[in-house]
């Protein structure tokens, strides 16, 4: 990979996990409209 | 590598990898129904089109898992690089999956009615304001476009049209298909499907992949803060006995390009860390039968000029280098692709530079 593509690679990596695991926390935790 | 136009490069790693994978898939589906059936017997029982559906939604996401933890795993420890080789065929395979598993799931749950199956996917169960009745066929649609445009663009007819830095930009678009296909998840199965083993499950695959990529960024980030200093516009690349025989050492340059420095016995060259072919780490591959071979796809180059052996023609830049001491010193002024660079030679009676 290019030096841009590796840092673009670096900048997706970091974001992704956590919008990820907010994304399945949310799904589980107001599951069918259920609040905790 | 092939000079001529050839759907696909077949050789025996490469069946091997295929009939292989056919045969996971083939035995993956047959297990998951066998075992659902076997679990949800008697009135929780699902009929055989819904676990089919469910098989190759499931197998699918675990190929995606599979395909993204390979380029990480590689990066991580050598041993796994063998597995990029064929990467693309897994992509391919995980794209026909979901494909047949929306295919299947659109004439199931919206091909009896009487709006047309695409038409009744796309508005039947459109509650934004609702987890539970999210339309969560939206980012699976887009995650399956996605893998659409990366299954039919896999072939290096398009890696050579869309020229490499496109092409694996493009391809980088897995990951936001990647993100999209577990939004599929937690909005849709996740919400109906009360068993905790599927949560527990994708939950397991995004911390696995997740933890495999931050890892070897570390990894990459730690060893590019190594280097290096530099003298008279020379760059330190440490001593020459540290790098491996027929291996490389990588050394980043200030502007964040790499240059890999490769071994052949007592002899150092220096060339471009990326790929001609699709940009491929050169510097974690190693010298076979005296070609630097690319950890991705095998392609190689002579170290000493950075040209693909005849009859290809893929040139690679080259790098002035020079021995005091010991110690490599490397001029990161990138010489044109494919300029020949006598190779320095270790002399181990004096440690001194020699030029052949």
């Amino acid at each position: 990979m290019t030096a841009s593509q590796r840092a673009w690679h670096r900048w997706i990596w970091l974001a992704l996990p956590p919008a990820m695991l907010l994304l399945l926390a949310v799904s589980i935790l107001f599951r069918n409209g259920a609040v905790p | 590598m092939s000079i001529a136009y050839r759907a696909v490069q077949w050789n025996p790693f490469k069946k091997r990898h295929d009939l292989l994978l056919i045969a996971g898939i083939i035995g993956y589906l047959s297990l998951f129904i066998l075992i659902s059936k076997a679990v949800r017997g008697g009135a929780h029982a699902l009929s055989d089109e819904i676990l089919m559906i469910r098989a190759l939604g499931t197998c699918a996401i675990l190929l995606l898992h599979i395909v993204l933890a390979i380029g990480p795993l590689a990066r991580i420890d050598r041993r796994f690089s063998p597995l990029l080789y064929n990467r693309r065929h897994l992509g391919v395979a995980a794209f026909t999956l979901a494909l047949l598993h929306a295919l299947l799931a659109a004439g199931y749950y919206h091909g009896f009615g009487v709006l047309s199956p695409t038409r009744s996917l796309l508005i039947s169960s459109a509650d934004y304001r609702s987890l539970s009745g999210f339309p969560f066929e939206i980012p699976g649609l887009l995650a399956l476009t996605i893998l659409f445009f990366m299954a039919a663009t896999s072939h290096d007819f398009w890696l050579r049209n869309l020229t490499p830095r496109v092409w694996k930009t493009l391809h980088m678009a897995v990951y936001f298909a990647y993100f999209a296909l577990v939004a599929h998840v937690a909005l849709g199965a996740l919400q109906s499907e009360p068993n905790p083993v599927y949560v527990a499950l994708i939950g397991f695959g995004v911390l696995l992949v997740a933890a495999l990529h931050l890892i070897a960024g570390r990894m990459e980030t730690t060893a590019d803060r190594k280097s290096c200093e530099s003298r008279d516009g020379w760059i330190d690349a440490g001593p020459a006995d540290a790098i491996e025989h027929d291996r490389a050492k990588t050394v980043r340059l200030p502007d964040r390009r790499r240059v890999a420095i490769f071994r052949e016995g007592d002899h150092f060259s220096a060339i471009g860390d990326v790929c001609a072919h699709q940009g491929g780490p050169l510097g974690e591959g190693r010298i076979v039968n005296g070609c630097v071979t690319c950890p991705w796809h095998g392609y190689q180059y002579l170290a000493r000029n950075g040209q693909s052996p005849p009859p290809f023609t893929e040139r690679i830049p080259t790098f002035r280098l020079k021995l005091v001491d010991g110690r490599l010193w490397l001029d990161p002024l990138a010489l044109p692709p494919g300029t020949p660079v006598q190779p320095v030679r270790l002399d181990r009676h004096s440690s001194e530079c020699c030029h052949e």
